[in-house]
């Protein structure tokens, strides 16, 4: 605990640029995937599901230093991994969020579109509020995987608390790597708790008695 | 006034519908009667454009429904079929609403509309705010009429509405559809396999054997006097 206290700031400072670099591939990654799985074709979904499950079967890292040869973003820095990260959530996401939509029942969606709602407005009432729990479900693994994920961002020089691992082994200090595995933990466990409140708060119906009109 | 005429719906080989002409008219319930493969599903799904006949027309008042616009048409068009599908998410007058206002109606307008529809079918205020589970099936039924008047069609589509509720529930709700029909002067167009349901509630009833083909329309009455053949006799047990 004494190297957590001298290093207490720049711990912190390494969480938040951890955070930083997490929350744009979570945010962005799902909803690309989440409005992906609803727009991909029916005839598609094979095709699609093959190329996402080879992406997410390329080695974290190799992406990392691939992609700036790819598509020309600078090989040092954050910019890389955010764009990897993202690639990684919508692979992940895109399977998780298909099988949430599948599970509307289709009585529901065919008395609602029988009664006039439009394609958008049908995605809007029924579609989206009730895939709410599967969506929720896959958002919890997508956060988890991508906050323990971009610690490996470490290595191509994005300073979070990947920083702590490779510091700690190079000078062999056992508690910093020890921060650095507790940091990463509590950070996808506030995502996890967040996510799982959300959940709650968008299925009253499931949880709750409703109110009086 | 809703017209079939010479309608015709093929998925591939398959036959659904074939050449079905018929005339629902106004203010009246006319039942299709039919065991399942005789078309009346997708002969009612037509007047809403959910099935576009593969040939024929269907015509409401007068107007071909080919140049209409779907979206349009089924917001002017009562439906309910035996699954519910009430949104499980949205309380009881919030169901209701959503219907309205996704027609159109301000969101004052389309809750009082919700409160109108869902205490002429006889929904407690008290149940309103509840949601969907917490009701019976009978009065998640209820609702499911309720929400289908409330952008206050003249036409009313019912798919086997009764056919999940036990027989006494079911009953009530017959009684239910009645004096609102004639408090509404709705067009029903109405699809059971029951005949007791089929007799109970035609003015016209048409008894369909496969593909729609049409074995004996008329009343009830005419009907169960004269039956027009063995299959009318044995379907309607007489």
């Amino acid at each position: 605990m004494d190297w957590f206290f001298a290093n207490a700031s720049f711990v912190g400072g390494l969480a938040l640029t951890h955070l930083s670099i997490v929350i744009v591939p979570i945010i962005v990654g799902s909803i690309l995937a989440i409005v992906g799985a609803r727009l991909v074709r029916v005839r598609w979904v094979p095709g699609t599901s093959a190329v996402l499950s080879a992406v997410y079967a390329i080695p974290s890292l190799a992406l990392f230093v691939v992609l700036p040869a790819l598509i020309g973003t600078p090989f040092i820095g954050p910019t890389n991994v955010i764009i990897a990260l993202t690639v990684y959530a919508v692979a992940s996401m895109f399977f998780s969020a298909r099988d949430a939509f599948a599970q509307v029942p289709s009585s529901t969606k065919t008395t609602a579109t029988a009664l006039g709602m439009s394609r958008f407005q049908l995605f809007v009432h029924v579609e989206l509020p009730m895939a709410v729990p599967g969506l929720i479900s896959g958002l919890r693994v997508v956060s988890a995987s991508t906050v323990s994920m971009a610690a490996i961002g470490a290595v191509v020089g994005v300073r979070n608390l990947g920083y702590l691992f490779l510091d700690g082994f190079q000078r062999r200090i056992p508690e910093e790597i020890g921060m650095g595995l507790l940091a990463v933990f509590v950070i996808a466990m506030a995502f996890d708790l967040g996510l799982w409140l959300l959940g709650r708060a968008l299925t009253p119906w499931r949880t709750g008695g409703g109110h009086r009109a | 006034m809703i017209e079939f005429v010479n309608a015709s719906k093929t998925y591939g080989d398959v036959v659904a519908l074939a050449d079905f002409s018929a005339v629902v008219p106004s203010g009246t319930i006319t039942v299709l009667m039919g065991l399942s493969g005789s078309g009346k599903t997708t002969a009612v799904r037509m007047v809403n454009k959910m099935v576009i006949p593969s040939s024929g027309a269907v015509l409401i008042d007068g107007v071909d429904l080919a140049a209409q616009n779907a979206v349009t048409l089924r917001r002017s068009i009562g439906y309910v079929m035996q699954d519910i599908g009430l949104l499980p998410h949205k309380t009881v007058l919030d169901n209701v609403a959503l219907i309205a206002s996704i027609a159109g109606q301000s969101r004052e307008t389309a809750r009082r509309n919700a409160r109108e529809m869902l205490s002429l079918v006889g929904i407690d205020p008290a149940s309103f705010g509840r949601f969907p589970r917490q009701l019976s099936g009978g009065q998640q039924q209820r609702v499911g009429v309720a929400r289908a008047l409330a952008t206050k069609p003249n036409i009313l589509l019912m798919d086997e509405p009764f056919g999940a509720v036990d027989p006494i529930v079911r009953e009530d709700l017959q009684d239910e559809l009645l004096r609102i029909q004639r408090e509404l002067k709705l067009t029903v167009l109405f699809v059971t396999h029951d005949r007791q349901e089929a007799l109970k509630l035609a003015d016209q009833l048409i008894v369909l054997s496969q593909q729609g083909t049409i074995e004996q329309s008329g009343t009830p009455r005419e009907l169960v006097k004269k039956p027009a053949n063995d299959f009318v006799r044995k379907l309607l047990g007489v």
